[in-house]
C-alpha cells in the first residue's frame, strides 16, 4: 500500500494525481497531493514509478499499513528503487534493453 | 528471469527475501469473477457490438471466440487487447469518418447508479463489502449450486435496487459508486448466467450439475440491467475462426 509521499522534495507536479488508477491522491492547490484514500489503494507501484523526483513509496504488502516515515524509506534506500530496478532511472538506463525473452525461438 | 520479472522481485527485494534460497508466505487469493473470459458481445472481428459506433477491446471483449469457456490468462489476454485494439480502432476510425459527414444527434444518459436523486446516498464501503461477500466465497462462487446461487442473486438485485436509486454527493463520490455497480451488475451477470447454465463446462461447475451437458454446448448471452435476460446462441465457428487460428 502507498505508505510515504515526501513532501520536501515533491514538485507539485501531480503526475500521481492522474496515473493512480484508484484515485488515491488528491490535489491541493498550490501544495504537494495528499494521501486522501489510502485504503483505496491496490499496490500496483503505478505513481511511484511516474514521480519523477522519487518522492513516493508503495510497501509490498497490499492489506496492512505500516505507517512509515519519510526517514525510513531514505535510511533503506527505498526511494526510488523500483524504477532503478526497470531502468527507468538515467543511471539504470541499459536496464531497458536487457529483457530479450520477446525474441521466441523462430 | 530477473530480466524478464522485474516485478515479480519487487516485493522480494524490499523485503530483503531471497526467493530462490529463502522460504516466504503465499496466499491464495480468489478475485470473485470469472477471470479473462467474458465480456461485451462481438458481431464480429471489426469488433462491433450492437451498438452503433460502440466497439469493444481487449478485457472488455469476449474472449470467448478464442477461449471458449476457460480463462484467457496466460498470453491469451494480452494478444487478444493489442489485437482487438487494432481491429477496434480501425472500425471506430472508418465510423467515426463518416459519421463527421452526418449531423450530431442527441445524446441521452441510460445510467442511474449514483445519477438518481442526489439526496439518496449508499454507504459506498459497505456496499462494496456486500458485493465481495456474495462473490469471494467459495461455496457460492466456485461450488455452485442453485440454491446458493439464487439466494445470492437476491440480495445482489437488493443491493442494485439501492444503487440504482442513489446520488453521489461529489465527483469522487460518483465515480466510486459506478465502480460499485459495475462490481455488482457483473455479479449479477454472473450468476444469471451461471444458473441457467445446467453443467459444468470450462471454467463453471456445478456441484448439482457436475457432468458436461453435450446439448448445452452454446454460448450464453445476457443482457439487461434492472432486468436481466439470458439466451442461448449457437457456437458461429466461421466467423472468429480466424481469430481463433
Ligand atoms: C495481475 C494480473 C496478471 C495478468 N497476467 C497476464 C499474463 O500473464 N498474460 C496475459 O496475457 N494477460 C495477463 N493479464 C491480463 C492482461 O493484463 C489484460 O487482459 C490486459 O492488460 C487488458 O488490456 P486492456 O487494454 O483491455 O485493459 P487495461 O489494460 O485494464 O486498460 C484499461 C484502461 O482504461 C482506463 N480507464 C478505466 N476507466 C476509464 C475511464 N472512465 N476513462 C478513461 N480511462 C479509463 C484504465 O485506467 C486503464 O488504463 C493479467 C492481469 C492481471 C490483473
Ligand atoms: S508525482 Fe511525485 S513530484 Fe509529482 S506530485 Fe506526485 S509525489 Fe509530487
Ligand atoms: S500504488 Fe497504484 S493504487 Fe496505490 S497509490 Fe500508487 S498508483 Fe494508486
Amino acid at each position: 500500500m502507498i505508505e510515504v509521499l515526501d513532501t520536501d522534495i515533491c514538485t507539485d507536479c501531480n503526475l500521481c494525481v492522474s496515473v493512480c488508477p484508484t484515485n488515491v491522491f488528491q490535489a491541493v492547490p498550490d501544495g504537494p497531493p495528499v494521501i486522501a484514500r489510502q485504503d483505496s489503494c491496490q499496490t500496483c507501484y503505478m505513481c511511484e514509478i511516474y514521480c519523477p523526483v522519487d518522492a513516493l513509496y508503495v510497501d509490498p504488502d497490499p492489506s496492512h499499513v505500516y505507517g512509515l516515515s519519510v526517514e525510513a524509506v531514505k535510511k533503506d534506500r527505498l526511494f526510488g528503487s523500483y524504477r532503478q530496478a526497470i531502468g527507468w532511472a538515467k543511471e539504470t538506463r541499459h536496464l531497458r534493453h536487457v529483457d530479450d525473452h520477446f525474441r521466441l525461438p523462430q | 528471469m530477473r530480466r524478464a520479472q522485474p516485478n515479480f522481485f519487487l516485493p522480494f527485494n524490499r523485503r530483503g527475501i531471497d526467493p530462490f534460497t529463502e522460504r516466504f508466505q503465499v496466499t491464495l487469493r480468489l478475485e470473485g469473477t470469472v477471470r479473462g473470459t467474458g465480456g461485451l458481445r462481438l458481431l464480429g472481428l471489426d469488433c462491433s457490438t450492437n451498438v452503433p459506433g460502440l466497439y469493444a477491446a481487449g478485457d472488455n471483449a469476449t474472449r470467448e471466440p478464442i477461449c471458449g469457456g476457460f480463462t484467457g490468462g496466460g498470453s491469451h489476454n494480452a494478444a487478444w487487447a493489442i489485437s482487438t485494439g487494432c481491429f477496434a480502432g480501425n472500425a471506430a476510425a472508418d465510423f467515426a469518418a463518416v459519421r463527421a459527414t452526418q449531423p450530431p444527434s442527441p445524446v441521452r444518459r441510460l445510467g442511474k447508479a449514483g445519477f438518481s436523486k442526489a439526496g439518496t446516498v449508499v454507504d459506498n464501503e459497505a456496499a462494496i463489502k456486500a458485493v465481495q461477500a456474495e462473490v469471494f466465497p467459495l461455496d457460492i462462487n466456485y461450488f455452485r449450486t442453485e440454491s446458493a446461487l439464487t439466494a445470492s442473486l437476491e440480495r445482489l438485485d437488493t443491493l442494485w435496487q439501492r444503487l440504482e436509486s442513489s446520488g453521489g454527493v461529489s465527483d469522487v463520490a460518483l465515480l466510486a459508486l459506478r465502480q460499485t455497480a459495475a462490481m455488482t451488475a457483473t455479479a449479477r451477470w454472473m450468476y444469471n448466467a451461471a444458473l441457467a447454465r445446467t453443467e459444468t463446462r470450462g471454467m463453471h461447475r456445478r456441484d448439482d450439475f457436475p457432468k458436461q451437458d453435450q446439448a448445452q454446448h452454446h454460448r450464453l448471452i445476457v443482457s439487461g440491467l434492472a432486468n436481466i435476460a439470458v439466451r442461448s446462441e449457437p457456437v458461429q465457428a466461421a466467423s472468429f475462426r480466424e481469430a481463433a487460428e
